[in-house]
């Protein structure tokens, strides 16, 4: 039996990670790791997980992997203590602060042969996967265009505030949301992207909402990726091509075809029985494969690495920003002595 | 002004929000905000300003006394339960006073003059709080009316009706029933009495820079006269199309409720008598079931006031609704079934035909509605477009 670690015992690891963990026949929750003590506690004890402790270090020395759901502050170091303890490890995004430190982290899971895997429950998606794989076989002609809407309220509850601390969470929904979004334009076009613009509302604090362009070098292909923290968007993905176009819902369980030349639309589905419907179902199967790569070394995970490029747009992104503002937010701004 | 440090009570809230972001962008003061609980999209937006937000509850004395310490001004929004908006308010007062701040804005409601409003409402006319939520906003203006006899405090108290503006519920909730299908008590001849969150906020600008404004009571209306007929119409053109908004007279509205009563009355009772032989979590829907009942109701009204708020307090968590407009109240289900009907209060407002006086409010203060009704329409079109409710 695998022996596994999860550090960060926030909501996301409550109701996704631990619950994707107990479902595996391989591998037993070993610690539940949380510097908040009652609630490393607390969540040990409803888990049925072996222990808790507060501090990670005390811990890699007995287990074989850790999944790391610490707010993105601490990412980066807990991922170095446990790559040399010799730990795979499963972190959720970003590997780190920077595209950089990223990289050096890479490497030395790397040198070491240690398992590196990031969370991109999206790659699990059926829809994203059915418009990749129609984009590939060439079903909508040449790409031209590719869109990306994905906002929520991000309306759980959060055990800590991490979200609107800079210091702890890096950044607003482009560092939340933005590597979600960027790792399906990755993986689908496959090919070197460029940031062509960017916007955001932030007003000296975390942005709230986005608008991406970005182009693919070698297709041509236009991306447009919006993102949102504060609003309920239809979370959606379009390919269109010369002949036609692949839409589906971010998270959807099927896709649809519309043939230009034909004029005819088709709801396609995913070939495999039991495709991953909701969230949680995507997590548990990002687990599986992990937790698999790590009992027969094989890599059927999504590596660490692919993080690294992300995180680059990530800061060309920021490094291009300009302001988003709305009609209504820029009505009335005027001071109000310059108006009485 | 620039340099000024403001404490704003109830930042996570509708009004709370834009006055944050508009004393921070727009008149460049140093903002903190308390908010009772950083998650959604309110704080989400909240987070975008450059201000120190604080998570945290007006009942918390030390907690206030410490926020409050090093700042200028405060305007208090926060409310909430009985305990929150009337306690609260003593805590921030307090705070305020022993901090020696210069000014504080206390925004109450409109609601104390009760909902179904006659004539013209002017500041002295007299109270009648008709719903929990304006009673407890009644008793925190007492509690504010007390500080300015006793204390070197003078606040001012803002008496708004129904705050319009994106994220308003007075919008949200609207656009939900006319996409359901909805009613409006006498064809909706009655005043809105609305101000737009925008020029609530001037007057509350106004109000922290002007001495004139120290412990006086302002009613705040915007000027056009609106009803809620032609609201509904507005909002209805932006929405597209929807079921037609229908009509009712009082004599129908009393005839549904005495359905309403005979439903509530027999069959509640004989539910949770199958509960108890059937469910595990007795306890919790047996509780939303009594306190819907009359005979529950009954026992509710004859309580002293204070164990009435303890008593909404304890059977509903968030606190008994207040005196917005509830989703998924009582549908017609003889006629239309996914009809949406409006609370009591709301049907009242909707054929009340009097109004309230901006007057003192712009004779004491100098201002003027900056925002005009079909001006603030099609701010709203555009931002119902962004939200995705269009």
């Amino acid at each position: 039996m695998l022996q596994f670690a999860i550090i960060g015992a926030g909501t996301v690891a409550q109701i996704r990670y631990i619950p994707a963990v107990d479902e595996l026949s391989n591998a037993n929750l070993r610690w539940v790791v949380d510097v908040d003590e009652r609630r490393a506690k607390s969540v040990a004890e409803e888990s049925g997980a072996g222990g808790y402790a507060t501090d990670y270090e005390d811990v890699l020395g007995e287990v074989d992997a850790a999944i790391i759901t610490t707010p993105p502050r601490f990412h980066e170091e807990i991922a170095e203590a446990c790559i040399r303890a010799g730990v795979d490890v499963l972190t959720e995004k970003p590997v780190a602060m920077s595209s950089e430190d990223a990289e050096a982290l890479v490497s030395l899971a790397d040198e070491r042969g240690v398992h590196y895997a990031i969370s991109r429950q999206y790659r699990e998606s059926p829809a994203c996967r059915l418009l990749k794989l129609f984009s590939d076989n060439g079903a909508v002609g040449e790409r031209e265009r590719f869109e990306i809407r994905f906002g929520d309220e991000t309306n759980w509850e959060f055990a800590s505030n991490y979200r609107l601390d800079e210091r702890l969470s890096g950044g607003g929904v482009l560092t939340d949301k933005g590597p979600h979004a960027l790792d399906v334009v990755l993986w689908i076009l496959d090919e070197p992207i460029t940031v062509e613009s960017y916007r955001d509302d932030s007003f000296g604090g975390l942005e709230a909402n986005a608008e991406i362009e970005l182009a693919s070098t070698a297709s041509e292909t236009v991306v447009d990726v919006e993102l949102s923290a504060s609003r309920n968007l239809t979370n959606s993905v379009r390919m269109v091509g010369t002949r036609g176009e692949i839409t589906g819902e971010l998270g959807g369980v099927t896709a649809q075809l519309h043939d230009f030349e034909t004029g005819d639309r088709t709801v396609v589905s995913p070939g495999e029985s039991n495709p991953p419907t909701k969230p949680y179902e995507r997590m548990a199967a990002q687990v599986r494969r992990f937790a698999e790569s790590v009992s027969t070394g094989t890599v059927s995970y999504v590596p660490a690495e692919t993080g690294v490029t992300v995180s680059r747009l990530v800061e060309e992104c920021y490094g291009s920003r300009e302001q988003l503002t709305n009609s209504w937010e820029a009505t009335g701004m005027e001071p109000v002595s310059s108006v009485f | 002004m620039a340099g000024t440090t403001v404490f704003v009570t109830g930042a996570g809230g509708f009004v709370g929000s834009r006055l944050a972001h508009r004393l921070a962008l727009g008149e460049e003061m140093d903002v903190r905000a308390l908010v009772h609980n950083i998650s959604g999209a309110n704080s989400m937006r909240l987070g975008r300003l450059p201000i120190e937000i604080e998570e945290g509850s007006v009942l918390d004395r030390e907690r206030v006394a410490d926020l409050v310490s090093d700042c200028d001004a405060v305007v208090h929004c926060a409310h909430g339960d009985a305990e929150t908006t009337i306690d609260g308010t003593r805590t921030v007062l307090e705070a305020a006073e022993q901090a020696g701040v210069e000014s504080f804005v206390h925004v109450s409601s409109a609601a104390v003059h009760g909902h179904e409003v006659d004539g013209e409402v002017v500041e002295s006319s007299p109270l009648d709080p008709d719903t929990d939520y304006a009673r407890r906003k009644a008793r925190a203006e007492k509690v504010v009316q007390r500080a300015d006899e006793r204390m070197a405090l003078s606040p001012t108290v803002f008496r708004p009706m129904i705050v319009y503006g994106p994220h308003s519920r007075w919008v949200t909730t609207p656009v939900e029933q006319l996409r359901q299908g909805t009613v409006l008590a006498d064809g909706g001849v009655g005043a809105l009495n609305q101000i737009h969150v925008d020029n609530l906020v001037d007057a509350v600008v106004l109000a922290l820079n002007d001495p004139a404004a120290d412990g006086e009571v302002f009613l705040a209306v915007d000027d056009d006269t609106v009803t809620w007929n032609q609201y509904y119409a507005a909002l209805g053109e932006v929405l597209g199309e929807h079921p037609p908004v229908k009509s009712l007279s009082w004599r129908e509205i009393r005839l549904k409720e005495k359905t309403w009563y005979l439903r509530d009355s027999v069959v509640p009772p004989a539910r949770l008598f199958a509960y108890l032989f059937t469910s595990t979590d007795l306890r919790e829907r047996a509780f939303s079931e009594i306190k819907e009942t009359p005979w529950a109701k009954a026992i509710y009204r004859s309580l002293p006031e204070r164990l009435q708020d303890a008593a909404v307090d304890l059977v509903s968590p968030d606190g008994g609704g207040g005196s917005l407009p509830a989703s998924g109240s009582n549908g017609d289900s003889a006629t239309d079934p996914n009809y949406e009907m409006p609370t009591r209060n709301v049907l009242r407002m909707q054929s009340a035909t009097g109004t309230l006086s901006n007057e003192k409010l712009k004779e004491t203060l100098g201002w003027e509605p900056r925002v005009s009704f079909p001006e603030a329409m099609d701010l709203l079109a555009e931002w119902m477009e962004y939200e995705e409710l269009v």
